[in-house]
């Protein structure tokens, strides 16, 4: 073939390509969601033969760490409803989970969210981890009706009006202040009360959120703040940073990092030797998960970090997941896990609350966010796996009773210290590495 | 005050030499072949990742690894320029960028595949360590990987000078056409720099996991760093890359000592750009 009808051949297929695509229906699109998004009072829809769940989370990228380990979480969550015996009040209508990647930037996580949505219509979506993340997915979910459980902390995620999502576990800024109050509590236990704190974080929205959390209630007891530092999370070298926090010399830090930093920043202090006193993480990234530790090794010995799950609180449910978590892993699981598995939980508790009052309809989603907002949950699977003692929405979609827990790296492991009615093992105080 | 800039002025010399071996092999392959290798820094992440696997797999301390990773990455620079590199040279201008590009995202999705998002560091070093002198703190693992930068880049300046490989490569670079008259086999000397280049990535990248981590995209950093170390030293002059290395490793401990550590990124690039702006063949380069 000459090039010339080789070029014709090409410009022609690019025209079909680009005609095909035009005129193809958005797959899925408009068939399922004519159902769903019915009135509620109208005549009964079919319920599907599996009622589809999302999980969008950053699988790739600087993220996936999290992303990966809050996919599983979800899906051993989707195989315990359905061993046990699905969504009941729906007829023990089982649940399926579909997964998609959020890549590493709000935009692909956008992208991600509406691939999800047209491809398979699900009734939920469970995800994204990071905060801006859920941000710019979230303007998708509302507008698709789609309930969107959160699993991020930035106070803001619930701020923005959005109507379909729900976020079971606490803020950014209930880690930064369990941060302090823990510093203060296990301090005085030991005799030894800090006088000063310094707060250090990642600049992101969630960083800055943790440290406000932490100055706002030191505040409140006036204790001092000396320096309050930012980075970005992609930093490669903190000793000028780690020499700067030795300077003002605080008693204690609060440090809220991802998971890269936090491997720079305790390198960092390992090898000046500038250690504060006691090195407090809020958050819930890096530091204290099993990758950080082996990344780490002797220096993540005596860090601790705030959580928003509790891997081990002693409930039936709980030690199922942790098991069955453990088996495929072969660690405990990590926060972004956790808050999957129980996102998932309180998803079929609203769901069997839709089944048994909406019967009507129970999937559709104006009955299930109003199924979501009428839960109070004191006991079950969610609540038997939420490091709190109720789960109950207030009307931004924020848990009325958030909880936290602080673990710390005992002889290479994680370990829940606080508060002391969760914890599993006593805290230590000060920090081994610390020199007076 | 003074004490603050002393110990930035330590911190970015240190860090300024080990830039400056990390910009080696790109000022190489980019001086004597005139190919501009966009996946440099994803060599140094590949290289990085090697490191850590040697030294997790063998038990061996980071500083050791170079034993293996360097044979291995030269292979890897030969199979890379026999297999891609050489089949774009003389082509349009685009062929390689394109060429490097792809090499880029293929690396970056292997790494993935083979290292997963992860993270991933060494736990301990022998060279990790500080030194506290008055009130001035010197880690060891950058001292040490500052003297190991200093070697290699003078014995490859006496590679250049003194071998007839290095004159050959030096001879490609001025002239190719009067060279290959002279004898001078331009895929062999292509081929041997781009491996030389390739290969020195891997010493760099032993220094750097005796105290970073290494991710897929990380890469990138160290592809803009080394691009920024190089227009400001322009091509042909070692002592300069190693002065361009450490001047910009002292702005950037001086912008974070005194202003804030989010604008390391900007400190760096305001020099590219002002380099290519005031004196776009760099302040050492010969042409």
């Amino acid at each position: 073939m000459n090039s010339k009808a080789f070029r014709i051949l090409l410009t022609l297929l690019a025209l079909v390509t680009v005609v095909l695509g035009a005129c193809s229906p958005a797959p899925a699109a408009p068939a399922a969601p004519a159902a769903t998004q019915a009135p509620a009072q109208k005549s009964a829809p079919a319920l599907p033969d599996e009622i589809v769940v999302g999980s969008v989370q950053p699988l790739t990228g600087g993220f996936a760490v999290f992303g990966q380990d809050g996919k599983l979480g979800a899906e051993l969550a989707i195989q315990h409803i359905n061993e046990a015996g699905g969504i009941k009040s729906m007829g023990g209508k089982k649940l399926k989970l579909v997964s998609e990647d959020a890549g590493g930037t709000p935009d692909t996580a956008k992208l991600a969210t509406e691939s999800m949505i047209s491809k398979n219509r699900p009734v939920a979506i469970l995800g994204e981890y990071i905060s801006r993340f859920v941000m710019a997915a979230s303007e998708v979910t509302d507008r698709e009706k789609v309930i969107l459980i959160a699993d991020a902390l930035v106070p803001q995620v619930t701020q923005m009006g959005r109507q379909y999502l729900f976020r079971p576990g606490p803020t950014a800024t209930d880690h930064g202040a369990l941060a302090y109050q823990f510093l203060v509590d296990v301090s005085t236990a030991n005799g030894d009360p800090i006088k000063s704190i310094a707060v250090l974080n990642e600049d992101s929205a969630n960083g800055r959120a943790n440290s406000l959390g932490a100055i706002e209630s030191a505040l409140k007891n006036q204790m001092p703040v000396v320096t309050s530092l930012e980075y970005p999370y992609d930093i490669t070298d903190a000793t000028q940073i780690v020499q700067q926090l030795a300077k003002a010399n605080p008693d204690a830090v609060i440090h809220t990092p991802y998971f890269n930093d936090a491997i720079v920043f305790g390198k960092a202090f390992k090898e000046t030797g500038l250690w504060p006193k006691f090195l407090a993480g809020a958050g819930a990234c890096g530091y204290v998960d099993p990758e950080s530790i082996k990344a780490l090794g002797d220096a993540a010995e005596g860090i601790s970090m705030t959580y928003s799950y509790n891997p081990a609180k002693d409930t039936p449910q709980n030690k199922k997941f942790v098991e069955a978590y453990k088996k495929i892993k072969g660690y405990i699981p990590t926060e972004g896990a956790g808050m999957n598995y129980y996102g998932a939980m309180v998803l079929y508790e609203a769901l069997e609350y839709s089944g048994t009052h909406f019967p009507d309809d129970p999937l559709n989603p104006e009955n299930l966010r109003r199924s979501f907002l009428a839960l109070d949950l004191k006991s079950g699977p969610a609540v038997e796996t939420y490091p709190g003692p109720q789960i109950k929405f207030d009307p931004l979609g924020d848990n009325e009773f958030p909880g936290t827990v602080v673990l710390q790296v005992q002889q290479g492991e994680p370990k829940v210290v606080y508060p002391e009615a969760e914890a599993e093992a006593k805290p230590i105080w000060p920090n081994s590495h610390f020199k007076p | 005050m003074i004490e603050t800039t002393v110990q930035a002025i330590i911190t970015g010399v240190m860090m300024g030499a080990i830039y400056a071996l990390i910009a080696l092999g790109l000022s190489i392959i980019f001086g004597v072949m005139n190919v501009v290798n966009f996946a440099h820094g994803d060599f140094v992440m590949f290289s990085m990742y090697l490191t850590f696997t040697i030294g997790t797999l063998l038990v061996w301390d980071s500083v050791q690894t170079p034993l293996l990773t360097v044979p291995i990455m030269f292979v890897f620079g030969l199979l890379i320029y026999y297999l891609i590199i050489d089949r774009t040279l003389g082509q349009f201008w685009v062929m390689q960028f394109a060429a490097t590009v792809g090499l880029q995202i293929l690396m970056r999705s292997a790494a993935l595949i083979i290292w997963k998002g992860q993270p991933r560091a060494l736990q301990y070093s022998i060279i990790q360590g500080s030194i506290h002198i008055g009130p001035f703190t010197i880690l060891t693992s950058r001292l040490v990987a500052a003297a190991v930068s200093l070697i290699v880049i003078g014995g490859m300046a006496l590679f250049l000078n003194k071998t007839w490989a290095g004159a050959a490569m030096r001879a490609a670079s001025d002239d190719l056409g009067a060279a290959s008259l002279m004898g001078v086999n331009r895929r062999r000397t292509y081929g041997l720099t781009f491996a030389i280049g390739s290969s020195l990535t891997a010493v760099a990248a032993a220094l750097l996991m005796s105290f970073q981590q290494i991710d897929p995209t990380g890469g990138m950093r160290f592809g803009l760093l080394s691009w920024c170390v190089l227009a400001l030293a322009g091509l042909g002059s070692l002592p300069g890359l190693l002065a361009a290395g450490i001047i910009v490793g002292i702005t950037e401990s001086l912008a974070v000592s005194f202003y804030d550590p989010r604008i390391r990124p900007l400190a760096i690039y305001a020099i590219f750009i002002l380099v290519l702006w005031l004196r776009p063949k760099g302040l050492f380069g010969r042409r």
